[in-house]
């Protein structure tokens, strides 16, 4: 942790715990009724709350959910998706956005405001007047406001529900419509060349509708591979030459005891990088060499574009597939590293490293090996890649199991084809172990995740297909899918369906044993692995990482829709209490400069926290060459010590880019109450604190 | 003011209220000064004032502007604090928060929402009195006949009100509680001559039913006819402390007043006089004020348009 996050959190202990010894009494007399009719100071509360609220009122903030439903019925009006299945998140996206930075803006003027309003006309001095302490008076403007939004939220929230509705109904009439139409034409023409099957996506459109709230398990990102050929046998997977698949290994940072392994002198490791590819050529002359592209990057959110600048480079594998790639400047990927529990030293260890590997030689096929299993002793001869420390050349740096493997990426979805017509001609349907060469799309569902999945009374479980298909210029059959599954506790027993129609932009369920989700004791379970083809020649499936899906039952979409509003709610929430506490005691204008700062810190928190990380002059894209002058010298310490401020300023302030009201409903998932739950924790964990600052700003505030 | 039905009781009081033998408001060497922002900016707005106003009386404190009349009052309330000495009030330290309840106050101006109405103002000091909804809506219509604001304008904006209609609301919330301690700032301001007669004859009501009063008032003639007791401060300082009575008794001047006295009888009271070498004679005839004559009239017209039943 840095100092600077250390220094901001004791600050915050330090508020809290005065804000308890000080405020003890009015916290008391929240609860207790002192003396015999005089009420709690909760009810006080509500009416201070109350009171708010009719001021909103009067500030005419009815206007919002007008104002908002105007805009974004126009907005729906006016822009069209670039595909149809991204209408509904569209919509969704528009009006969740819309409500979010209206009441945003809304909250943020009216609660920054109130108090000093109070204050200049001296109402606050009538009310102090009363049994109300500066804590509930405090409380009561932050729950006044908070009511008020609750409120809007929920207006809009059954305004959003009724526009998608409406939305919906239109769509499903249109895909009726529009099937109707095709059928009729289809009957018209049977039999002919003209006869185009009518299509089964707008019939399942018309009568499914688009608001789901959908809860299924996906795979995570990097337990998804795209390949050029897979073993049916032993669960390979294969690395096609010439393809733009390529192969992504993650070296980990290494712990402390590693360290002093790898670099016994204290010295940077200078490592090289070790290939060991198992190559099967499929070409009557196969190449000799064997040319990869092979890129290195460290990763890790805390860096700046010069630290995570790539390094590349053409290796040449002999036809056994062993090369070896020395870096120039390795030190600017592995450098000495600290203990990874510890935040490191500026320079030092700045996070993973990746390496990157494609394979440019047609004709061969590169076999990707997973690593040792888990429960084995560790074998360097399991994994195509290693990173030799210079000074420890008999110690091998290994990466994570189960690489990457990503294939023709298009739209943040990737592609896997049909059979290649021309390559089958040339050279045969068995290239690997006997299987012919289709493109796979692997989703390796992990372990931990196998639990509570629902089986009906065959014994199945439900997989859910979302794809995209391309049809190139062979439109008259269906795009097929096959799916190919097994569980790594038992490798051996494949199940396989037979190949079914993918019906485009619409969830196609298949049904499957439920012995593929393993082994009843969690211990022994092991991942769900489902491999995809497509075995229609000439067509393309396209799909990405939420593509394939253990279904769970489905949520209510209203339900969802305001659970989004909950989120939004928690945001706004947060920065009414921001906004009321620094109005105790600053002039409105003040006031709202200093928290429209904080929501602006908050929602830029990546960027402030990255800047340290490139310098001074260098996060402002100032370039010198050469010895630094005494200027830059000056001017780079001193951008320093801004940047150090920064990130000091932000660790006292929350971080706004975790609410995100549609990262599951922009899906049509179901948001989990997990991460609604941790929303409201988060936002009631920073709202202490601001309550505390305000209290004791306004604790002996003179009055009048 | 129509004050002959009794305040309803909406919050029992008579458990907070300290035994009578405590005084009302007690202070010690009471010292208020504003630091500004250099230290020659520093203004000492009341210096070491002790003052004890009994329960029951009505106390005035008078003085001209900046004397620390207000500043007193609200060191009273807690709104300000202290920079040395003590206030007690109705035996606990000022600005503690449970004998607020028993205290009501009226500040120099209304200071009051704008966005809410009459009754809704009331409905929120009333809800911090922990009334209930009928006590809250007994206690509210109560009081806006007890100080006389026109039903037909209770459910519009403060904001659209007349000053005098504003302070009547204003004090509606001061007595909404049923205070043992009323303290009231400037109390006739922007009352016209007649509201000003009825808020004295009320402050006489408040006496006559045990409450304390403590007033700040520019106008002597008012403390005058209403109080028991006064303070001049002067600078922060009292100058002056007692009772009205013994404070204004001017004992080496005798007054006689008669009506129709013939003109021959005056000039012989004269000569008498001067024969017993009485000095700084001034004969002359009464003159009537023009706040009486004011009032004078607008009660007869007031009451013919009674007669007339409204005609």
């Amino acid at each position: 942790m840095p100092l600077s996050t250390i220094i901001a959190y004791s600050i915050i202990g330090l508020l809290l715990f005065g804000f308890l010894l000080l405020a003890y009494r009015d916290l008391f007399m929240l609860v207790r009724r002192p003396v015999r009719g005089m009420g709690t100071g909760i009810s006080r509360i509500w009416a201070v709350g109350r009171t708010t609220i009719i001021e909103s009122w009067a500030a005419r903030v009815w206007m919002l959910p007008i104002l908002w439903l105007i805009v974004s019925v126009l907005l729906i009006l006016v822009v069209r998706p670039y595909d149809e299945s991204d209408r509904f998140p569209l919509y969704i996206r528009i009006l969740l956005t819309a409500q979010e930075w209206m009441m945003l803006m809304m909250m943020w003027v009216l609660a920054c405001v109130s108090l000093p309003r109070e204050r200049e006309r001296k109402i606050i001095i009538t009310n102090a007047s009363k049994p109300l302490s500066r804590l509930e008076i405090l409380v009561g403007k932050m729950v006044g406001f908070c009511t008020m939004a609750l409120g809007l939220l929920a207006v809009m929230g059954v305004a959003s529900w009724l526009v998608l509705h409406v939305c919906d109904y239109q769509v499903r009439k249109d895909a009726a419509a529009a099937y109707q139409l095709a059928e009729e034409d289809y009957r018209a023409h049977e039999g002919t060349k003209q006869a185009l099957p009518p299509p089964e996506d707008k019939r399942r459109l018309a009568e499914e509708g688009s608001l789901f709230a959908y809860n299924y398990i996906t795979v995570p990102p990097q337990n998804m591979s795209i390949m050029g050929g897979y073993d049916k046998t032993t669960g390979a997977r294969y690395l096609k030459g010439g393809s733009s698949e390529k192969a992504t290994y993650h070296f980990t940072r290494l712990s402390a005891p590693t360290l002093a392994l790898v670099t016994p002198i204290g010295a940077p490791m200078h490592p090289y990088f070790e290939f060991n590819f198992d190559v099967i050529p499929y070409i009557q002359n196969p190449p000799q060499r064997i040319q990869i592209e092979v890129s290195a990057q460290r990763v890790g959110a805390r860096l700046s574009p010069t630290d995570a600048r790539i390094k590349e480079k053409t290796v040449i594998l002999d036809s056994t597939g062993h090369g070896t790639w020395v870096v120039d400047h390795p030190e600017d990927l592995f450098t000495a590293q600290d203990d990874p529990s510890k935040e490191p030293a500026a320079g030092t260890d700045l996070g993973p490293v990746e390496l990157t590997v494609s394979c440019s030689t047609f004709g061969v096929f590169l076999g990707i090996r997973d690593g040792t299993p888990a429960g084995t002793p560790v074998n360097p001869t399991d994994y195509n890649v290693m990173a030799i420390p210079f000074y420890s050349a008999n110690y091998a740096i290994l990466p994570l199991q189960h690489p990457i493997m990503r294939g023709f990426e298009r739209h943040d979805m990737q592609e896997i084809a049909g059979p290649d017509k021309r390559e089958l001609r040339e050279y045969g349907d068995s290239f690997i172990n006997g299987h012919p060469p289709l493109e796979a799309a692997m989703f390796r569902f992990a372990a931990k995740d196998l639990k509570d999945i629902p089986v009906d009374a065959d014994g199945n479980f439900t997989l859910s297909l979302a794809f995209d298909t391309d049809k190139m210029d062979n439109y008259s059959v269906d795009t097929l899918a096959q799916i190919d599954a097994y569980n790594d506790d038992a490798k051996q027993q494949h199940t396989e369906t037979p190949a079914f129609p993918v019906i485009e932009k619409r969830i196609t369920q298949v049904k499957l044993p439920a012995s593929l989700l393993g082994d009843s004791n969690p211990a022994k379970r092991g991942d769900l692995v489902v491999v995809i083809t497509c075995p229609t020649q000439g067509h393309w499936i396209a799909l990405g990482e939420s593509s394939v899906r253990i279904d769970q039952p489905p949520s209510s979409f209203m339900l969802n829709v305001f659970k989004s509003e909950l989120i939004i709610f928690c945001e706004v929430a947060l920065l009414i209490v921001i906004s009321v506490a620094w109005s105790v005691r600053l002039g409105w204008p003040v006031a709202m400069f200093a928290s429209f700062t904080c929501l602006i810190f908050g929602f830029i928190a990546d960027f402030i926290t990255s800047l340290p990380n490139s310098g001074g002059l260098a996060a402002l894209g100032y370039t010198h060459y050469g010895d630094k002058t005494g200027v830059e010298k000056f001017f780079d310490s001193f951008t320093e010590a801004v940047w150090y401020m920064l990130g000091f300023i932000h660790s006292l302030i929350p971080d706004y880019t975790r609410y995100d009201s549609l990262r599951f409903i922009s899906e049509l998932r179901n948001t989990p109450l997990s991460s609604l739950g941790a929303d409201m924790l988060w936002t009631l964990a920073y709202a202490i604190p601001f309550i505390a600052l305000g209290y004791l700003l306004f604790r002996k505030q003179e009055l009048g | 003011m129509p004050i002959e039905a009794p305040p309803p009781t909406p919050s029992p009081t008579a458990t907070t209220a300290a035994p009578t033998r405590i005084p009302a408001i007690e202070t010690r060497n009471l010292t208020k000064i504003y630091p500004g922002f250099w230290s020659n900016q520093r203004v000492t707005a009341l210096q070491d004032l002790n003052l004890t106003v009994n329960r029951g009386e009505i106390y005035g404190l008078l003085g001209p502007n900046g004397s620390g009349k207000t500043t007193t009052i609200k060191l009273l309330l807690g709104l300000i604090n202290p920079t040395t000495g003590v206030a007690e009030v109705l035996g606990k330290s000022a600005g503690d928060q449970i004998s607020r309840r028993s205290i009501g106050y009226l500040p120099e101006e209304t200071y009051l929402y704008r966005f809410l109405n009459a009754k809704q103002t009331l409905d929120f000091y009333a809800r911090l009195f922990n009334m209930n909804h009928a006590q809250r809506r007994r206690a509210i219509d109560y009081y806006l006949d007890f100080v006389g604001l026109d039903p037909a304008v209770r459910r519009r904006r403060i904001g659209t009100y007349s000053k005098g209609q504003a302070r009547r609301v204003g004090l509606a919330q001061a007595l909404l509680n049923d205070p043992d301690l009323v303290i009231l700032d400037e109390p006739t301001s922007g009352l016209d001559p007649l509201g000003t007669l009825e808020m004295k004859n009320l402050i006489k009501e408040l006496k006559n039913a045990g409450k304390t009063v403590l007033l700040s008032s520019h106008n002597l003639a008012d403390v005058e006819d209403v109080c028991d007791r006064v303070c001049i401060l002067y600078r922060g300082k009292i100058e002056v402390e007692g009772s009205v009575n013994d404070l204004l008794d001017v004992r080496d001047v005798f007054t006689v007043k008669g009506r129709n006295v013939p003109l021959d009888v005056q000039k012989k009271l004269v000569a008498v006089m001067q024969e017993a070498g009485i000095t700084e004679i001034e004969p002359g005839v009464e003159r009537s004020r023009l706040e009486d004559l004011f009032k004078r009239l607008v009660l007869e017209k007031r009451a013919s348009e009674r007669n007339d039943g409204g005609k």
